[in-house]
């Protein structure tokens, strides 16, 4: 085995022994001292001032290299709790170093350790990088997360449990008056739904530009996706259509198999459930066009089923009634986007979870 | 064999120890001649060590029933290899030294037995000095003629001295034992398989370590207690030289024990330093021929061996490293994980892909896979097979960007690709392939630039750019019309002809190739359409 190389030869050994020695010899002087008083005073002996000598000097030296021994304890669980801590988070702070402050053993361990740690990185700098650069190329696929168009105040939030996912938004301008809002999410995580997530948005960008009703683009978005994944994996997503020129009042909504959404007019709350097919089940599948209407200041959200499926600190499950209680405590006076950012950070758990499904809320706020 | 005559010599010392002490204490504390010793002392004190020797190996042995330390020796010393003294033998010696587990298996039982046995061996030297150091004495007094019914004064003080310095004596042997013992069990503990059982539970070295100290002082104190009041039972001359002598004695022997004790957490510690050390140059040494055999700018995500550190205690040492372990186990996991993630990924890549014996047409299309990589990892290229009314579609592409970033271009090139030509449909024939290519790529860019997005980093600025071979078949007018995009893609006659936006006419027998290269031009896709053959089969 190759010896081992250290920068120093010193150890926690010689502060640990010289505190042993000396807190061995403390209490040995006590009695010397009492006996050499003894001595020379020429005093008699008295068997209970010596056993309190004794006493005296145990619990004094006893007292003294427990705390030494507590200190030495210290560096191991110190060491223990830096590498816990290390457990706590996500594959980021898996490979994060702890704080070497001393040369001796813990400090070459530390430093071992973080060499393993650093070997890791960069091992693993290749993919870490590129996984990278995918986040960031999925994330330019998005829009940007507040928008003012037409009449409406609109936010979104996309929040992806790894580094890509497959749950999307899009929210796409058809001139002054018309704009269309998608939110989407693809079976599965990871790697795989983002591979599908950026096939779909580059799908739904092209045909909206084709133009039709929601359920007509969604009905040709079904068809290409299906001839792409043929029933293999399934995307759900629901798509509202605005435009002032035609219904100022409306807004036209299509479903795909995507979680009902909810509309919030003065702290009263309506859910739209469409029973339909997710994109990519079924070839022939037809989806049809909603008119929900939208009052002034009316509130009209969509979002994925992580939102719901999330899981709080103490075990239990968002869920639709926990969702809709997060929705009516929002303050309407407040911006969009503090509103979904707010519910976001109820939403999202406290610990973090690797198993949690991707998180996306997008709200349309009508203002006029 | 080994091990058991291991700890015999160690009870052998610790029984020396004693006596030693005992004899040394009754005869420069006690005043006590050596005939009077030799007498009864010595010789029970002979027969009590014995019994303590006796009773800790038979302890010992049904403890280690089944634990060969020789066929651990054994193992150590194959797996060492002749010429230990480079440091690539010096890897693979470490890599065999953990990896050589066949034989040992993974028992958590036997991993708990170990790691108890230095505490319990603690445990039964005290117990032993507790039980018979009162019968030694009991027998003493009546071997002397005294009746245990009338005890007197002096010998009842007499008795609770010596139990008291005894016992503390015993306290030391029985320190000593665990001190050792936890050496001895080591390379058992080193070559115990480490299996991740969740939480273990400790407990602390405080009080061992606190026990020791606070033993020596006893010690210490004792002797000079004695000292004093045996001078003054005996009513001889205190010599302060004498008192010296036994504080120095003593001193020496503390040091000696606790630098025994202290030095197996040093140990122990190094151990775990020299662990991840020799296991970061191995893993070093089989990177740097990693990557002399292999493309190094491929995406790794594969092949992580996992270094975990022995349990070598019951305390805070043993907690490091299950600690350690824990966390190694956790990153080997989430590696694991992105690579079933790759994989799955390259199944919904493959996925998007048509199967070629599936495609109704009388041409043969034969696949050229890409090289083939040992690592899991996502392609950045793509083929595809497109009816249209007269014919088909073959389509090669490649993106510019490499591992996953690639992935999700081409996956959206490709369904885009799929959905312009479904939009096509019959006009495909009239069309100008260029111009459809160029109108596609646009699109796509569109897709990947949005016009509202703020960001910042898009993958065009990342050279994010696509390269595409198509052919258009028109089965009818036996026509095959081709146009390439990008500096990756191209399209070979059989006659090694590269055609690029032309039109020839489509016999019988007539072959093209269509070529994709990825960015660093290591690996090729191709597709090879061959007329009239009445066949369709893939080959990679």
């Amino acid at each position: 085995m190759a010896k081992l190389r250290t920068s120093s030869t010193r150890s926690f050994l010689t502060p640990l022994l010289l505190a042993f020695i000396a807190l061995l010899l403390l209490p040995v002087a006590l009695l010397i001292v009492y006996v050499w008083y003894v001595q020379v005073a020429d005093h008699n002996w008295k068997a209970t001032t010596l056993l309190l000598v004794a006493v005296i000097g145990f619990f004094v030296g006893y007292i003294g290299f427990l705390q030494v021994a507590k200190a030495f304890r210290r560096r191991f669980q110190d060491m223990i709790g830096a590498i816990t801590s290390l457990m706590k988070g996500d594959r980021q702070q898996l490979k994060g170093k702890i704080t070497v402050s001393d040369s001796d053993e813990f400090g070459q361990l530390g430093m071992a350790f973080n060499d393993l740690q650093q070997f890791t990185s960069n091992k693993y700098a290749n993919i870490e990088q590129e996984l990278q650069l995918a986040f960031y190329v999925q994330q330019s696929l998005l829009p940007r997360d507040e928008y003012e168009l037409s009449n409406f105040q609109i936010a979104a939030i996309c929040r992806q449990t790894k580094d890509v996912g497959g749950d999307f938004y899009d929210i796409v301008k058809l001139g002054d008056h018309k704009f269309a809002c998608l939110v989407g999410d693809v079976a599965n995580k990871g790697m795989q739904a983002a591979l599908l997530m950026s096939a779909s948005m580059s799908l739904f960008r092209r045909e909206m530009k084709l133009g039709g009703s929601a359920g007509e683009i969604l009905t040709r978005l079904n068809r290409h996706l299906y001839q792409a994944l043929q029933a293999k994996i399934f995307v759900t997503v629901g798509l509202a259509i605005y435009d002032l020129t035609i219904d100022k009042e409306t807004v036209e909504y299509a479903n795909a198999g995507h979680m009902p959404p909810y509309l919030l007019i003065d702290g009263e709350l309506t859910d739209f459930i469409y029973p339909s097919m997710p994109l990519g089940v079924s070839r022939d599948s037809q989806y049809k066009s909603h008119k929900i209407q939208l009052p002034i200041g009316s509130r009209f959200i969509m979002y994925t089923d992580g939102m719901i499926e999330s899981m709080r600190g103490d075990g239990t499950m968002v869920g639709f009634e926990g969702f809709e209680q997060y929705l009516l405590q929002l303050d309407s006076s407040s911006e969009p986007i503090q509103q979904v950012n707010h519910l976001m950070k109820q939403v999202v758990p406290k610990v973090f979870n690797k198993t949690e499904d991707d998180m996306t809320i997008v709200m349309l706020r009508r203002l006029g | 064999m080994a091990t058991m005559f291991r700890f015999f010599a160690l009870f052998l010392g610790g029984a020396s120890l004693v006596l030693i002490w005992v004899t040394l204490e009754s005869y420069y504390i006690k005043r006590l001649s050596f005939e009077y010793l030799m007498k009864f002392s010595i010789p029970a004190t002979l027969v009590l060590l014995f019994g303590m020797v006796l009773t800790l190996m038979i302890f010992v042995a049904i403890r280690l029933r089944g634990m060969n330390y020789g066929e651990f020796a054994k193992l150590h010393d194959d797996a060492k290899p002749e010429h230990a003294n480079s440091e690539h033998a010096n890897a693979e010696y470490a890599n065999a030294e953990y990896t050589n587990h066949d034989h040992v298996k993974s028992d958590h039982a036997r991993l708990d037995s170990l790691l108890r046995l230095p505490i319990h061996l603690f445990w039964g030297t005290v117990a032993y000095g507790g039980v018979f150091i009162p019968v030694y004495h009991v027998v003493h007094y009546i071997v002397e003629g005294h009746s245990i019914t009338q005890v007197d004064e002096y010998y009842r003080l007499n008795f609770l001295r010596s139990f008291l310095y005894e016992q503390t004596i015993t306290l030391i042997a029985a320190i000593f034992h665990f001190a050792v013992a936890r050496r001895l069990i080591r390379p058992l503990l080193m070559r115990l398989e480490y299996v991740e059982d969740g939480q273990r539970q400790f407990k602390s070295f405080l009080s061992m370590l606190t026990a020791t100290f606070a033993g020596l002082l006893l010690v210490l104190q004792f002797s000079i207690l004695w000292y004093i009041m045996v001078t003054i039972v005996k009513g001889e001359p205190f010599e302060l030289r004498v008192l010296i002598g036994l504080v120095v004695l003593d001193l020496l022997f503390a040091v000696a024990m606790f630098i025994l004790l202290s030095y197996q957490f040093r140990k122990e510690l190094v151990i775990l330093i020299q662990r991840i050390r020799d296991w970061l140059s191995m893993e070093q040494d089989q990177l740097r021929g990693h990557e002399r055999a292999q493309d190094h700018n491929d995406a790794d995500a594969g092949g992580r061996s996992t270094s975990y550190l022995p349990i070598l205690s019951n305390d805070e040492v043993g907690q490091l490293a299950l600690s350690f372990n824990h966390l190694q186990a956790r990153v080997s996991r989430e590696y694991k994980e992105l690579e079933q993630e790759l994989r799955l990924a390259r199944q919904v890549q493959e996925q998007l892909m048509p199967q070629l014996d599936h495609f109704n047409s009388n041409d043969m299309i034969e696949l050229v896979k890409e090289e083939e990589t040992s690592k899991p990892s996502v392609s950045n290229m793509f083929y595809d097979i497109i009816p249209w009314r007269h014919g088909y579609v073959a389509v090669i592409g490649s993106s510019a960007l490499v591992g996953m970033p690639a992935a999700l271009h081409i996956s959206a090139a490709q369904l885009l690709l799929r959905a312009e030509l479904d939009v096509v449909g019959d006009q495909l024939g009239s069309l100008q392939l260029e111009e459809l290519l160029d109108q596609y790529v646009e699109r796509l860019k569109e897709m990947f630039l949005h016009q509202d997005r703020v960001s910042q980093i898009s993958m065009f600025s990342q050279g994010g750019e696509i390269s595409l071979a198509m052919a258009v078949v028109d089965e009818q007018q036996q026509l095959l019309r081709c146009a390439t995009l990008g500096e990756h893609a191209a399209i070979w006659s059989e006659a090694t002809e590269e055609l690029s936006h032309s039109e020839l006419n489509w016999q019988y027998g007539d072959v093209v190739t269509l070529c994709a290269n990825d960015n660093s031009d290591k690996r090729t896709m191709k597709l090879r359409i061959t007329h009239g053959l009445e066949g369709r089969s893939t080959n990679g």
